[in-house]
């Protein structure tokens, strides 16, 4: 199964590790399109219309469920020209760093694709949607044979990011291109927009609901046989809805009489629910009822899995007869090891076992969570615990690991499984959580949030130990460091208490050490910074900890440039760099100083464009630095003040300082800093106030550029933002001024021509 | 007398033609940052005179250095709009790529009836006063 | 309408210094200090927006020009004080808001007329 193997084994181009870095797995079931099943009723009205329009771009497939949107596509995907790439939507997929990686395994699996495309820096200011969607459209221009990616159960897709790059694709597929989209409700493309370019071929319900010619061929298939008017009765009853049909056939095949209330079908589920239940289940042996409803709890089944689930021992026999026998269990790969119920019947199915045996339910996800954590499969395992509502195992899970899956770039996936807790009302319950929460929100700049957290970690008692053996009261340091409300000197020594504390082989101790120096560097004693640094690298790339690494070697190409050494700088600022491009690192926001340092180099070589392109790069991330982590923020701010200074551009580097200002405000102990910042201000004030560009760009604005450049209007830009449409009008005014144009696309070309945006 | 236009009496009191008084009110139209509304009022009447476009542009321009620039950057939209030019639309309106004569509309949510494709939808407004 | 003619309302709309300057026949960018400093002179330009009920895209320009002559945030909020007994109030309070987004505080302002 598309598991990925140990750690240990090397990446290949099928594994995830490959895309992904070594905690993501791959779930290959996802890419493999459904297969078209002999005995499947062919719907030859609807792929003629599909045959009738072969080069529109993009083909919108909505319909509730039972409509046979999946069986549709896979027919069609026989018959298109194209090359198909298959992604299945699942939750998970609410990551845009996920859905970009399914995407590019799926077109791999087309073409080899040129994983650089793929993986190039996102370009400054870019959003993460338009990022997303100039990707995969790159990629599928440059493929030899025009290319249909099906995007099936979009409706599962909540995450605006991931939503809004799925519209941007639309609008800018390549000539060629196709994208399918399948949905419960509403698909995530501009419907509209596309409408009035003639760009989009709609098959909603109208057209799949079945006819009586088509109905009649699914009603022989189940081996029945209707005089025409009671077939014509029948489609009435339904309105053509297919799995509708097919269950009535399977109730009349089962000899029920027919009444007038039977067959009163429409999309309620209640109805179906009560029908299937008398109808269906009622004439299935009991042991086998309650396998059906137990393991529909999974949202995929194996034999090995669904024995687990429900102590027995030959649940993979049962699967395939069940699976022959039945058209609502669907096999997800060749060597028919796991599968999944058909989603309506799913819902059915899980409906039926929260009325017959409720009590069960958190039992039966414990043991699928045990069983997936035992088998290599932890997300899967997270999201049974929390189902169980075993809050000790989705502590110990996420603790162990939230560090490989950030590392990873997988920020929204983190950021969920901690939100859970706190839904949950559980922090308090888990210092734990507690405290790497805080860490993690900490340093992916939601000072709020990191706040409360700590304040909750703080009151742990810290005598506990973290499950990687790490004691709380390191932990407990490193947070407090990381925070830095007490000024430098006291984030010295939470920092060496930290690092004492935390287990040898954790990536943690990597930024304990890095703080260490870092406090010793802002407080004037750079030679004393340096080893420690130089330490931390070490240790880093040991452990697995790629951003601290990136970081800390940006760090000493502070220190070199203070001694003078501008050379070693430079290479310095290259080994930083390549650590974040390797590690696939766009968006990791402490990452930013690297950029102030390429910046400050680049500028002293005279390499003004690169300068200014690592000035956009962290200008897209500096909405990131926050007073969270206030002495990063402050020094990053400060270095790339300088590097503005270099350029001449003296607005440029009034607009960071305010913003150091600001958290100088609230954190005012960080040793040299204040004095720094103060002093690179009165400099500027000997310089004229030069021109107001593009480079005084406020953190605000900058947070609204690459809004800009997708298709959203301003009020739907406030709601991505949380502010009103009269801000978004404001604002945008504002950087059209100092863009010096006068429109929203000459504005886009602008930013593009500056480098903020691709 | 019309509403926040030019007072019916003036014409004939003041031995002013129809179209330099309406062009007047203009001006002070600007000079006391006047609605949307008395705009349209006012251009309308002066278009009725025998104003051109340019002629209501060039009133603008020759007030500015009287009334400074605050007066003409908030007069700018509501004058606009009287001789039928969206500035607000204008501004948040992203042509479309490769699409065919003119900029269609956009700025909508994408909520259109459905209809075959190839119709111009009218997208929705894009907000609600 | 003539295209140029739209594009200078809209350049006025946005408060852009170029159109505004040849309309005004005065430089509008760094006025040189002659005896006020370019940051004071700024700041003085502010009250007059300020006084005047400007629209948003004046507030934005004046500011951002007091920002970029060295003014801090509060600086530009000291101006607001400064005016209250001249100007009323009310009027300080209906442009509070303005000032406020043009520093940066992403204040939710009310309506969208």
């Amino acid at each position: 199964m598309g598991v990925v193997e140990s750690p240990g084994a090397p990446a290949t181009r099928s594994d995830a590790a490959y895309w992904f870095g070594p905690s993501f797995l791959l779930e290959e079931s996802k890419l493999r399109p459904p297969s078209s099943r002999p005995g499947t009723v062919h719907r030859t009205a609807v792929l003629e219309r599909l045959r009738a329009a072969p080069d529109v771009p993009v083909i919108s497939v909505a319909a509730p469920p039972g409509y046979g949107k999946s069986a549709l596509l896979s027919q069609w995907i026989e018959e298109t020209p194209r090359r198909v790439a298959w992604v299945s939507i699942e939750p998970e997929d609410n990551d845009p760093a996920v859905l970009l990686a399914y995407i590019a395994a799926a077109l791999d699996r087309v073409q080899p694709i040129d994983v650089d495309v793929l993986r190039t820096r996102a370009p400054p200011g870019t959003s993460v949607a338009a990022t997303v969607a100039r990707r995969v459209a790159a990629t599928m221009s440059g493929m030899v044979d025009p290319v249909a990616l099906v995007l099936d159960h979009t409706e599962l897709l909540h995450n605006h990011q991931c939503r809004d790059a799925i519209a941007e694709l639309a609008v800018h597929l390549p000539s060629a291109g196709q994208l399918v989209v399948a949905s419960r409700g509403e698909p995530p493309v501009p419907l509209a927009r596309l409408r009035t370019l003639g760009a989009v071929l709609e098959i909603g319900v109208e057209e799949l609901a079945m006819g009586e010619t088509e109905a009649r061929q699914l009603l022989t298939g189940t081996g029945l046989d209707l005089a025409d008017t009671e077939l014509a009765e029948l489609v009435g009853d339904t309105e053509g809805w297919p799995v509708g049909l097919y269950l009535a056939s399977l109730a009349l095949k089962a000899g029920s009489p027919r009444s007038a209330d039977r067959f009163a079908f429409s999309g309620d589920d209640r109805l179906m629910a009560d029908y299937l239940r008398t109808e269906l289940l009622s004439r299935v042996p009991r042991g086998r009822v309650s396998f059906l409803t137990r393991t529909s709890v999974l949202e995929r089944l194996c034999g090995p899995l669904c024995d687990a689930v429900v102590n027995g021992t030959r649940s993979g026999r049962l699967l395939e007869a069940l699976e022959g026998s039945n058209l609502l269990l669907v096999p997800l790969d060749r060597r028919r090891e796991w599968y999944r119920y058909h989603k309506l019947f799913q819902q059915l199915l899980r409906a039926e076992l929260g009325q017959r045996e409720r009590e069960v339910v958190p039992e039966l996800h414990a043991r699928a969570a045990t069983w997936c954590e035992a088998n290599g499969l932890p997300e899967m395992a997270i999201t049974h615990a929390q189902a169980a509502g075993d809050a000790d195992q989705v502590a110990r899970l996420v603790t162990a690991y939230a560090q490989p899956a950030y590392a990873g770039g997988r920020h929204e996936t983190v950021d969920r499984w901690f939100q859970w807790f706190d839904d949950q009302g559980l922090i308090d319950r888990y210092p734990s959580v507690a405290v790497m929460g805080a860490v993690l929100r900490a340093v992916m700049g939601q000072p709020a949030a990191a706040e409360r957290w700590a304040t909750i970690a703080e009151r742990a008692s810290a005598e506990a130990t973290l499950p990687d053996a790490s004691t709380m009261a390191s932990w407990q340091a490193q947070l407090r460091a990381f925070l830095c409300r007490r000024g430098l000197a006291q984030m010295r020594r939470d920092a060496q208490v930290a690092a004492e504390g935390l287990a040898p082989g954790s990536p943690w101790r990597t930024s304990a050490l890095a703080m260490e120096a870092v406090s010793w560097l802002l407080d004037g004693e750079p030679e004393r910074a340096d080893p420690i640094l130089a330490r931390a690298v070490e240790v880093g790339r040991d452990t697995g900890a790629a951003p601290v690494v990136a970081v800390a070697l940006a760090e000493r190409g502070v220190v070199a440039i203070e001694r003078g050494d501008w050379d070693d700088a430079e290479s310095l600022a290259g080994e930083a760099g390549a650590v974040l491009r390797d590690g696939h690192l766009d968006d990791y926001g402490p990452g930013v100083i690297v950029h102030a340092l390429v910046a400050r180099t680049a500028a002293h070589v005279g390499d003004v464009s690169r300068a200014r392109e690592s000035l956009g790069q962290a200008a897209r991330l500096r909405p990131q630095l926050t007073y969270a982590v206030p002495f990063l923020a402050v020094q990053t701010l400060l270095e790339l003040g300088r590097a503005y200074l270099a350029l001449a551009d003296a607005p440029g580097a009034r607009v960071v300082l305010r913003e150091a200002g600001a958290i100088l405000r609230l954190r005012p102990d960080l040793g040299r800093l204040p004095d720094e910042v103060a002093e690179l201000r009165s400099t500027l004030d000997t310089l004229q106030v030069g021109a107001v560009g593009a480079s005084s760009l406020t953190a605000a604005e900058l947070r609204l550029v690459p809004l800009l450049s997708t298709h959203l209007s301003f009020r739907e830009i406030g709601e991505r933002l949380h502010v009103s449409r009269h801000t978004v009008k404001t604002q945008a005014i504002s950087i059209y001024r100092k863009l010096g144009v006068s429109s929203r696309s000459e504005a886009i070309d602008r930013v593009v021509k500056i480098g903020l945006l691709a | 007398m019309s509403h926040g236009c030019v007072p019916d009496d003036t014409i004939d009191e003041h031995g002013l033609d129809e179209r330099a008084a309406a062009l007047a009110w203009l001006a002070v139209l600007v000079a006391l940052r006047a609605s949307p509304a008395s705009y349209r009022a006012c251009v309308q009447r002066a278009l009725a005179a025998g104003a051109s476009v340019d002629d209501v542009v060039d009133t603008l321009k020759a007030v500015a250095p009287s009334v400074g620039l605050a007066r003409v950057v908030a007069a700018a939209p509501g004058l606009a709009l009287a001789l039928g030019y969206d500035i607000d639309r204008a501004l948040e309106t992203l042509d479309m790529p490769a699409a065919g004569a003119g900029a269609g509309p956009t700025g909508g949510d994408g909520d259109g009836h459905r209809r075959g494709a190839g119709t111009a939808d009218t997208a929705d407004d894009v907000d609600s006063p | 309408m003539k295209a140029e003619h739209e594009d200078l309302l809209r350049k006025l709309a946005l408060n852009e210094e170029g159109v505004l300057a040849s309309l005004l026949g005065v430089d509008l960018a760094d006025a040189e200090p002659a005896v006020l400093d370019v940051k004071t002179a700024a700041l003085v330009r502010l009250a007059g927006v300020i006084a005047l009920e400007s629209a948003p895209a004046t507030y934005q320009w004046s500011v951002t020009r007091a920002l970029a002559a060295g003014a801090s945030d509060g600086e530009v909020v000291a101006v607001l004080e400064a005016l209250a007994p001249v100007v009323g109030s009310v009027r300080v309070s209906s442009a509070a808001p303005e000032v406020a987004l043009a520093i940066g505080c992403d204040l939710d302002l009310p309506g969208d007329r």
